[in-house]
């Protein structure tokens, strides 16, 4: 017998009786501005917060806040960045980004969490191995809690994607918080109209 | 197998820390309660979580087969593993089909539970733990001492000596900033140079054949997005339904760990990236038995979170090692008998019952129930030392025979003062109370009695 149907024997032995799908009742109860508490979870969770008025101002407020950046990756239409990625691309290559600039798709007002999905990102490395990260999110994109979040996006419809909420970090030596772990040193959510 | 009291001895003999260690998971704890309330459906978002594991445990079977098929479907290949030694040699073999010689870890209890890293060591395979608090303590050649903060015994001078030793930072740095960017550099030299990534899983959705993996500090991401092979080692009670739970258990996970709203990185995978290869080991060691326990069935829904270690007066005192086992604190101590009765047996007793973790468990697992309903259970196959035997059967003589209860509990207030503290054991480090001078019952009878 293999392994496969002696668990599943196991676990048939064992399992309770009933089952089916349960019925849960989890109605978020959520009063105020979505995009303030959206900001002061930004915040909270160590990133920077801009709101800009369009792309114009977007590039602006990049140029000017990563003044140093050299090699910069943009997979947002409009925005350039200083070299082009491809899907094909050896994502070892990235290791000398300085900055990645990316589009969220649905961003959560109580955790500041924001989904990136694969296609928007080329390369599925691309938001960790930049030193600094910067997300574009639409105002309308926002939403109040996870709950909705998962209710607008389809986790499988991609091979990959990720709730990105605060630039890389840990506690892991008594317990005092450092700011860029592995991955981006710096994280800013930039709103769009 | 060490009993927890002469583990919780050694870390006690050094009562500094020991204060130390148990400030820093209280405040642990804090921020836990600081973030749970700032979610008004709480409760609700608990007996979701809990209502959802019961038909997760009463399903577990279907909803297996439905994820193998769905993540088969989406390119992944899926392996069943009914031990840890099965685990491993699953692992030992997709690294020898690709060639691997140096393998990059994100946290992964189970791994640890499987004793995976060693037995690949023997093999010539080079082990690199990621997360930064695995890194160190591997180092260190020791276990995680809690499973979401691995080295949180440890002091930063000693971290700064073992990275001094090891990557070489200056003798006696130990400012957390610093040694964390030597860390980053040695660490990201591995991340590139990596054949092979593994990761745990903390949720698998049934419906999708998708996964989803938890970090802060992007640890599972860089291994497994720069190394072509990815192999995600899962225990088999992670499954969940469907993606929309993720929302319930994701809400709940992060505040009831650390007290942050969600961690910094929340990743979900279905398909591997063209040209890459994804594994998924389904791990049951031990599980399905548990499930066929009806008073412990219920230690399955645990989602790993360590609130019930934070809060635990005995964990936070004794420290990590104590226990003994992989997952420490009241959780392990309800899951570890499973697979050692013997072994672990000192476990379950390591506890006031008091009932905190059953308080903060974010899936509601009746852990202090649980924790005394082994006991029994211990107790029956093992026996009582004979001291405790003698005491307790005097005690039940003593307690049938009210006018020898009378006659002996007068006798031992007068002797009681007199004897040394230390007599018992919990008298080490306490001292006694004074005595009441008078009986509840004599105060009973001349003030309630009389009056009725």
């Amino acid at each position: 017998m293999s392994s496969r149907e002696k668990i599943l024997d196991a676990i048939r032995a064992a399992k309770p009786a009933g089952g089916g799908p349960v019925a849960y009742d989890v109605t978020p109860t959520h009063t105020g501005d979505v995009i303030a508490q959206f900001e002061s979870s930004v915040v909270t969770n160590g990133g920077r917060f801009f709101r800009v008025s369009g792309l114009e101002e977007t590039k602006t407020l990049i140029a000017r806040e990563y003044a140093s950046a050299y090699q910069i990756i943009s997979t947002v239409t409009g925005i350039d960045g200083s070299r082009e990625l491809r899907a094909e691309d050896d994502p070892h290559t990235l290791a000398d980004v300085d900055l990645a600039v990316v589009q969220g798709e649905v961003g959560v007002a109580e955790n500041a969490a924001i989904w990136l999905s694969e296609s928007r990102l080329v390369k599925r490395v691309l938001p960790f191995i930049a030193q600094n990260l910067a997300i574009l999110i639409r105002e309308g994109d926002i939403v109040a809690t996870l709950h909705e979040a998962y209710a607008r996006i389809s986790v499988a419809r991609e091979g990959y994607g990720v709730f990105i909420s605060a630039p890389s970090k840990t506690a892991d030596i008594e317990q005092s918080l450092v700011i860029g772990a592995h991955g981006p040193r710096s994280l800013s959510v930039i709103l769009t109209p | 197998m060490k009993s927890h009291a002469a583990g919780a001895t050694q870390f006690l003999a050094d009562r500094p820390r020991s204060k130390w260690h148990d400030d820093t998971l209280w405040f642990v704890r804090a921020k836990r309660d600081a973030a749970m309330h700032t979610v008004p459906d709480w409760e609700d978002l608990r007996n979701a979580a809990s209502a959802i594991k019961d038909d997760v445990l009463a399903n577990l079977d279907t909803y297996l087969i439905q994820f193998e098929q769905a993540a088969t479907a989406n390119g992944v290949k899926v392996l069943w593993a009914v031990d840890a030694e099965e685990h491993n040699r699953h692992v030992l073999n997709i690294l020898k089909t690709h060639k691997v010689r140096r393998l990059v870890k994100s946290k992964s209890i189970l791994t640890e539970e499987c004793h995976l890293n060693p037995f690949l060591e023997k093999s010539g395979i080079e082990v690199v733990d990621t997360d930064l608090g695995e890194r160190i303590v591997q180092f260190l050649g020791q276990p995680p001492s809690h499973i979401v903060m691995p080295a949180i015994h440890l002091k930063k001078k000693e971290i700064g000596d073992i990275f001094h030793e090891k990557i070489g930072t200056r003798a006696g740095e130990d400012d957390p900033q610093k040694l964390t960017e030597a860390a980053r550099g040695h660490l990201r030299q591995k991340f590139l140079e990596a054949d092979a990534a593994l990761t745990g899983v903390n949720f698998a959705v049934a419906e999708t054949g998708g996964f989803v993996v938890c970090t802060n500090e992007g640890n599972a991401d860089m291994g497994v997005h720069l190394a072509p092979v990815h192999i995600a080692s899962m225990g088999i009670e992670k499954i969940i339904p469907r993606a929309e739970h993720l929302a319930v258990f994701l809400r709940l996970l992060a505040r009831s760990a650390t007290g942050q709203s969600i961690t910094s990185y929340t990743s979900h995978f279905h398909r591997p990236e063209p040209g890459r290869h994804l594994y998924i080991i389904l791990v049951d060691n031990g599980r399905s038995r548990q499930l066929g326990r009806p008073d412990f069935r219920n230690s399955l829904k645990c989602i790993r979170c360590g609130a019930c270690m934070n809060t635990c007066p005995v964990y936070r005192r004794s420290g990590g090692y104590s226990y003994g086992f992989t997952v420490p604190g009241p959780i392990g101590s309800i899951l570890s008998p499973n697979l050692d009765l013997k072994a672990y047996s000192s476990l379950p007793f390591a506890s006031t019952l008091c009932g905190s973790c059953t308080d903060v468990c974010p899936v509601k697992i009746n852990i202090h129930e649980q924790l005394f309903n082994w006991r029994q259970v211990i107790t029956e196959a093992h026996g009582q030392s004979p001291s405790k035997r003698l005491i307790m059967k005097a005690a039940g003589r003593l307690f049938a025979k009210p006018g020898l209860f009378r006659f002996t509990a007068r006798v031992a207030r007068t002797l009681f003062p007199l004897l040394p503290a230390r007599i018992t054991s919990w008298g080490k480090s306490r001292e006694l109370p004074p005595i009441a001078k008078e009986t509840f019952r004599d105060w009973y009878m001349k003030n309630v009695k009389k009056n009725e």
